[in-house]
């Protein structure tokens, strides 16, 4: 049981690329210039970075040293840092991961799709993608994206994108995840630089950057401006998903914790900032002009406002030289971040399984199965997959809650002197991070959940609809059920879990007063 | 584009790229460091 992996990041630079690849998915590319245009253009730029730096980060650096010094995946380091009693909590986080990840993989199907599609038009020169021209451009794309997902075939896209991550993962750490990552994330940045380039050398592109960099002042006095800020910005970096914690795991003992963080954050928002370049200048340059205003393109068009990526870039593309380039560009782009994000994902649970005892191949294959059976409705049926995006992406921001939770609950102080500023780091936090952990991390989350919680009662109320049906999919109650469920499994069995994950694995603070070591970090395992 | 629009970008670019790009080349040479340190048997100081 528990036996320590020998599996592990050979370099820094590895562990690094792998956390941006995790960190960059189908967040920056297709969600972020949806929601910048939904909130105000530049105006929404501002909360965004103010969270980066007040909620991403933080949480980056609490994850990254809690798996650093634990050695263990989610529900084992909630166990190891506080005893027992505190595995639901690292239960939560990661069966939350890994419910996104069910529906997540049917998204990197659909990405796959388009990418192949944009392929064969590139070849042939006369495709699915090439062919949309002319005023009815647009609705014929979103028909044919419609029936895409409305069809069987979404279900063979999203299961080659479990088996595809499976496999990557199946080969470990250092020859799946971080060999794939040193491939992926260059290819990811190198295709954003030139799709970005080329955007800014179009004619009318100037009108894009002026939208996207104009402040409003007054909208920053909306208050849901702050709360996508927020939303967006914990969505994007991957903060307090647990994978973060997934791959601290796996790190070198010697291994910084804070700059890594700054880096994994920073290098997040900076792939997001570079594709706002490539897609704001490219929608203002070659939107229709009775389009008005032409930002509808970005905010609304599209089931589930999925119009930007799979219906309006493949529209505008097809109207610029070089455009069937462009188009395989831009999802070759999509595909290889959601691919590198789904890899994380899938790594998560395996690294569960693995402290529960099994093998790696196992693991993988019984992680794989799931994602197959359980993001079958999502493929299949657009209500139950936006239900799950809704639930699980409101469960995040308690997963983010939760960290700070158990790292107060261990002594903040603590928490920061031996986990945080651990040996090998390049950069050391004083006393003030202590506010972070204890203050900032904790009132963020608590206004964002009460006003959330109260927002959604109020709309419905309005709206004369039942609140407290949890069978509508975007319902407040359709949260708390399944929220409810999670934390009932956990407490019916909570001795199966601690049989699992707990026997013959001591705390960090008694494996401390065993070796009678300060520095529990690098003594774990 | 507005002046107001240049700044912000100019804003934008220097805190996340810039600042992207400055947290690399600390970890390149702190990273190159180690490397030596390594070899030369040595140790790297840490505080708490």
């Amino acid at each position: 049981m528990t036996r320590p992996s020998m599996d592990g990041f050979t370099s820094r630079w590895g562990l690094i690329l792998a956390s941006l690849g995790m960190a960059i998915g189908t967040g920056n590319i297709w969600r972020f210039p949806r929601v910048v245009s939904q909130n105000g253009g530049g105006s929404f730029l501002i909360p965004w970075i103010i969270f980066l730096f007040t909620w991403s980060i933080p949480l980056i650096i609490l994850e990254f040293s809690l798996g650093k010094a634990a050695r263990k995946g989610t529900v084992g380091a909630f166990g190891r840092l506080n005893g027992k009693k505190w595995l639901w909590m690292g239960n939560f986080v990661g069966a939350c991961a890994l419910l996104i990840f069910f529906y997540y993989s049917v998204v990197t199907g659909w990405c796959l799709r388009y990418a192949g599609v944009a392929f064969v038009d590139l070849l042939t020169g006369s495709g699915e993608l090439s062919a949309l021209t002319g005023d009815d451009a647009a609705a014929r794309a979103e028909s044919a994206f419609v029936d895409f997902t409305g069809g069987v075939s979404p279900v063979i896209y999203y299961i080659a994108a479990v088996l595809l991550a499976a496999f990557v993962v199946r080969r470990g750490v250092a020859k799946g995840v971080e060999a794939m990552s040193k491939v992926l994330v260059p290819i990811l940045f190198g295709i954003m630089i030139v799709a970005a380039i080329r955007s800014l050398t179009l004619p009318g592109a100037l009108a894009g950057l002026n939208y996207l960099f104009t402040v409003d002042f007054e909208k920053l006095l909306d208050h849901k401006v702050w709360i996508q800020g927020l939303t967006q910005s914990a969505w994007s970096t991957g903060a307090g998903w647990g994978l973060v914690l997934t791959y601290a795991s796996y790190m070198r003992r010697r291994e910084d914790v804070v700059l890594n963080s700054v880096l994994t954050g920073l290098g997040n928002n900076a792939a997001s900032l570079l594709v706002a370049f490539a897609i704001f200048p490219a929608v203002f340059a070659l939107a229709p002009g009775h389009l008005d205003p032409v930002t509808d393109i970005l905010q609304n068009s599209g089931p589930a406002s999925t119009g930007i990526s799979f219906i309006w870039i493949p529209v505008l593309f097809s109207g610029m030289p070089l455009g069937s380039i462009f188009n395989l560009l831009f999802f070759m782009a999509l595909s290889v971040a959601a691919i590198s994000s789904l890899i994380a994902m899938v790594q998560l649970g395996v690294r569960i399984l693995e402290d529960a005892g099994l093998s790696r191949g196992k693991s993988t294959a019984i992680i794989a199965a799931l994602g197959i059976v359980i993001g079958l409705p999502s493929a299949l049926s657009s209500d139950f997959f936006s239900n799950q995006d809704w639930v699980w992406s409101v469960g995040l921001l308690f997963c983010g809650l939760f960290f700070s939770v158990a790292a107060i609950r261990f002594g903040a102080d603590r928490f920061r002197s031996r986990f945080i500023n651990s040996p090998g780091n390049d950069i050391y936090l004083g006393a003030w991070f202590n506010l972070f952990i204890c203050v900032v991390i904790p009132v963020q989350g608590a206004i964002l959940i009460g006003w959330w919680t109260i927002g959604s009662i109020r709309d419905d109320l309005r709206d004369g609809i039942a609140w407290w049906d949890p069978f509508r999919p975007y319902g407040l109650a359709t949260c708390l059920l399944q929220f409810a469920v999670l934390i009932g499994v956990s407490i019916v069995f909570r001795d199966k879990l601690t049989q699992l994950f707990m026997r013959g694995v001591k705390t960090l603070d008694e494996e401390a007063r065993e070796s009678g070591a300060d520095s529990v970090g690098e003594e774990s395992s | 584009m507005s002046l107001g629009a240049v700044l912000t970008m100019l804003f934008f670019v220097s805190v996340l790229w810039g600042g992207f790009a400055v947290a690399l080349a600390v970890a390149i040479r702190r990273e190159g460091k180690k490397n030596v340190d390594d070899a030369v048997g040595g140790s790297h100081p840490h505080g708490r």
